[in-house]
């Protein structure tokens, strides 16, 4: 048999008609699908415990963790401020409530409270990651890295981190780390108001050199294309608590 | 617009229109492999029906919608054999009594082809009655084109042995 004669017989094999009923059935199971979810809400609500387990654990964790980085430190003063986010149509809204302190120069968050889900969830996410890098970084870095990373003073606006250089010139000079742009006091407490530049942004802190130049007022602004700069960010205290049995930690002026 | 994302967003026209481009070959396809009308149906039906599913991983950039759903037919077909034994269905009787002879022939030649082994066939039926080039043949089976090739022949060599008996050169030594 040659291949045109069994192609022949092949072709004898015909085929049955398509069932009259087939596009409907079809068209019945279009119809009777499952909704597309944008956020399927087994997968969200998964994510949701298994992210509320870890933050537990980490809470947990925390004190414990913390003593073993470093001593034990009671707080001679803690403030409670504000994150507001500032939108390009002017409106604002509260990004955090921060409860935090100054240790040696470094502003140390206590607890952050967040209004949505969304910035719970990331507040979660940043202070297991600052557990989890307090606890790796001594493996990842040199001594003198560490050394030098932890003299370096650091304050923060919600999700923004500033670092100011070393923490023990920032003491020494009253908290004058650059041009002094501004006096104020704020909540009974005399502030000096550096700025500092970064590409297209400034960015201005009120510190109080009586509370070891905790930033009372932080503000972040965004330059125009006109020069002119808009307000994006604003950390504001709005409460200044002092421990009992404890004075604030003064600022270490130099004589002069 | 591409018209598996217009059927995925709600567009019942553009699911229609894609069924109606494509359901007869696969019904076909379908058929070859299980043999069973009722089985094609169910095929082609989930065919269809799993593109609108959320977990469908249908890349449009890297398959054309065509191979997609003839891979799917094949598996699924594949599927249903390895569950139950196959057999062709009863072909519809065709009424005037000369057509009884071409009746047992097609029966023989559909149970030949349902006999090749199934990796033979399913290049088979899609190499000879739905005249696949064989580059999209490796596609749809996920297989190198040599493959494809060799089972192709294999499955022609067998085929002539089985049908001999029918080969007009033989009916006339007979």
């Amino acid at each position: 048999m040659n291949d045109t004669e069994l192609d022949k017989l092949l072709n004898t094999w015909s085929m049955p008609p398509v069932p009259a009923s087939l596009r409907a059935d079809v068209r019945v199971g279009f119809h009777a699908r499952p909704e597309r979810r944008k956020f399927p809400v087994v997968r969200v609500l998964i994510a949701a415990v298994s992210i509320g387990v870890f933050l537990l654990a980490v809470t947990l964790a925390l004190p414990q963790t913390l003593s073993l980085v470093s001593p034990p430190v009671r707080p001679p003063y803690i403030v409670d401020s504000d994150v507001v986010r500032y939108a390009n149509d002017g409106t604002s809204s509260v990004e955090v409530h921060v409860v935090s302190y100054n240790n040696n120069g470094s502003e140390i968050v206590l607890y952050e409270v967040a209004p949505s889900f969304l910035t719970a969830i990331r507040v979660g996410l940043e202070a297991a990651g600052s557990v989890v890098g307090r606890l790796t970084l001594p493996f990842v870095v040199s001594p003198e890295q560490l050394r030098s990373l932890r003299s370096t003073a650091l304050v923060t606006a919600g999700f923004e981190h500033y670092r100011l250089g070393s923490a023990a010139a920032l003491l020494n000079t009253g908290c004058v780390i650059g041009t002094v742009v501004d006096r104020e006091t704020i909540l009974a407490y005399p502030t000096v108001a550096v700025r500092q530049f970064d590409g297209g942004r400034r960015t201005t802190l009120w510190m109080a050199p009586d509370l070891g130049c905790f930033a009372l007022r932080i503000t972040t602004e965004e330059r125009r294309p006109d020069g002119t700069f808009r307000l994006v960010r604003k950390k504001q205290a709005a409460k200044v608590t002092l421990t009992p049995g404890k004075t604030a930690v003064m600022s270490r002026r130099k004589p002069g | 617009m591409d018209l598996v994302k217009a059927a995925r967003k709600g567009e019942e026209a553009a699911f229609l229109q894609l069924f109606d481009e494509h359901h007869v070959p696969l019904f076909r396809f379908a058929y070859r492999l299980t043999g069973s009308v009722a089985d094609a149906e169910d095929i082609v039906q989930e065919c269809f029906l799993s593109l609108l599913r959320p977990e469908c991983t249908y890349d449009p950039k890297r398959t054309p919608v065509r191979t997609y759903l003839f891979g799917i037919v094949r598996n699924q077909s594949l599927k249903r054999l390895r569950k139950s034994d196959f057999g062709v269905d009863a072909t519809p009787a065709r009424s005037p009594e000369s057509e009884i002879l071409r009746n047992e022939m097609e029966d023989t030649v559909a149970r030949a082809v349902m006999e090749l082994p199934d990796i033979q066939r399913e290049v088979l039926v899609l190499a000879h009655y739905e005249q696949m080039p064989l580059a999209e043949i490796a596609q749809v089976l996920g297989l190198e084109l040599g493959a494809v090739k060799s089972r192709l022949q294999r499955a022609r060599a067998s085929l002539k042995e089985m049908l001999a008996a029918y080969a007009p050169g033989l009916e006339r030594k007979r």
